[in-house]
């Protein structure tokens, strides 16, 4: 999708249309929603503020300018409020979901029912080993590893530089390398 | 010869963020460790981007709009106006009041304890905060919170959102201390210590608080 357009969605959206708007939510609420229960580990918490998100977006429409990525703009401030959220879990002493507990289901396709089995057993030792990451290392390996996002993306959300993004990647994917490895050797 | 591994620059690589490829990329041809390694990171990011996401329901977006009904109107271009100019001037003026009136406060402080010497006899002035306050502040590890972990760096980002939080805190509190409402005499030590150790994290706290309280 074209980022003009995303912008121009926005400048629609700026001058009090509803359905532009809309477009927007629909087109981005996935990949938000995705990265928000990658950060929290549960469904219901990552809707919830997932939609929170949105709110924000529409909140501060007329404060965003098109000088980055719109994407980059909205993962920012779920980035924020995926923290935010942590910190007040940990604080009230609740703790984050149980991630091989929360998976969502897997679409049925054309594999074999070994191959199934095989690919369900990777799947829910990187998101057991992704759920053992700190929040910078899930966070960044999802940045980019899902949403593709470059270096210089990554870092104007994450609000640190393009070398401290390289280091966090390469920390994180190490990490997760060692998790695997302890799992089972043949799931890499 | 052998040429030393690669496996630290292995992650940028695959990220095609390297600025070593092409040497990367001989030196995988020749060894066979880093090209191991190669393979299992190549594996590992196929297997983080194949991770399954949770279904968003098709309800979604009516209820972020149902919730849109009860948010304030998007603001329009004066908002824009306002974050452009008027709050990045605002955030100068609110620095500088918070510098001047907090030393203004603490110098009045300090003189008025007939048990201190006055900031002319003795300079600089001692600046002791209370335990607690002091704890608070050893205690205080960078802040990763809606301000980012980087407040030097971002500050530079006048456009970024959170910016604008920090500022809309910073900006209050300033309004705040202007009024002499503003924190206890504990928070304006801290504040002068801080200052004079040029520590952000500090104001970033009070501005945390003070966003917390609001």
């Amino acid at each position: 999708m074209s980022e003009i357009e995303d912008w121009a969605l926005v400048a629609r959206a700026q001058g009090g249309d509803m359905d532009a708007f809309h477009v927007l939510i629909v087109r981005y609420q996935r990949p938000v929603v995705h990265f928000c229960f990658r950060m929290l580990q549960s469904e219901q918490d990552a809707e919830d503020v997932a939609q929170e998100v949105f709110v924000r977006v529409y909140r501060y429409l007329g404060r965003l300018t098109p000088q980055a990525k719109f994407s980059t703009v909205l993962f920012g401030i779920a980035r924020n409020l995926c923290l935010n959220f942590i910190r007040d879990m940990k604080r009230r002493g609740r703790g984050m979901g149980q991630p091989l507990d929360s998976q969502p289901e897997l679409e049925s396709s054309v594999r074999s029912p070994s191959q199934e089995v095989h690919l369900r057993e990777v799947e829910a030792c990187i998101a057991a080993a992704m759920s053992e990451l700190s929040d910078d290392h899930r966070m960044v390996l999802y940045l980019r590893d899902v949403e593709g996002l470059d270096y210089d993306g990554i870092a104007q959300v994450m609000k640190c530089r393009k070398g401290t993004v390289r280091s966090r990647l390469a920390r994180a994917r190490e990490q997760l390398r060692q998790h695997l490895i302890h799992y089972g050797d043949d799931l890499l | 010869m052998s040429t030393p591994h690669v496996l630290d620059e292995l992650s940028a690589y695959i990220d095609g963020e390297s600025r070593n490829a092409p040497a990367i990329a001989r030196h995988l041809q020749s060894c066979p460790e880093c090209a191991r390694r190669h393979v299992e990171l190549s594996k590992l990011t196929r297997h983080v981007h194949a991770l399954p996401a949770p279904e968003v329901l098709p309800s979604f977006a009516a209820r972020v709009v149902a919730r849109l009904d009860q948010a304030d109107a998007p603001p329009r271009w004066h908002d824009r106006f306002l974050v452009q100019h008027a709050l990045p001037t605002a955030w100068a003026l609110a620095a500088v009041l918070l510098i001047v009136g907090t030393a203004y406060v603490v110098i009045q402080e300090v003189e008025s304890r007939s048990d201190l010497p006055s900031v002319a006899e003795s300079s600089p002035a001692p600046v002791e905060p209370d335990p607690e306050v002091l704890a608070r502040i050893l205690d205080m590890g960078i802040w990763e919170g809606p301000f980012g972990e980087d407040e030097a760096e971002v500050a530079e980002e006048s456009v970024d959102l959170s910016v604008e939080l920090l500022i809309d805190s910073l900006a209050a509190i300033a309004g705040d201390a202007e009024t002499g409402e503003w924190y206890e005499e504990e928070d304006l030590m801290a504040v002068m210590e801080a200052l004079a150790q040029e520590d952000v994290q500090v104001l970033s706290e009070l501005a945390r608080n003070h966003w917390d309280e609001g």
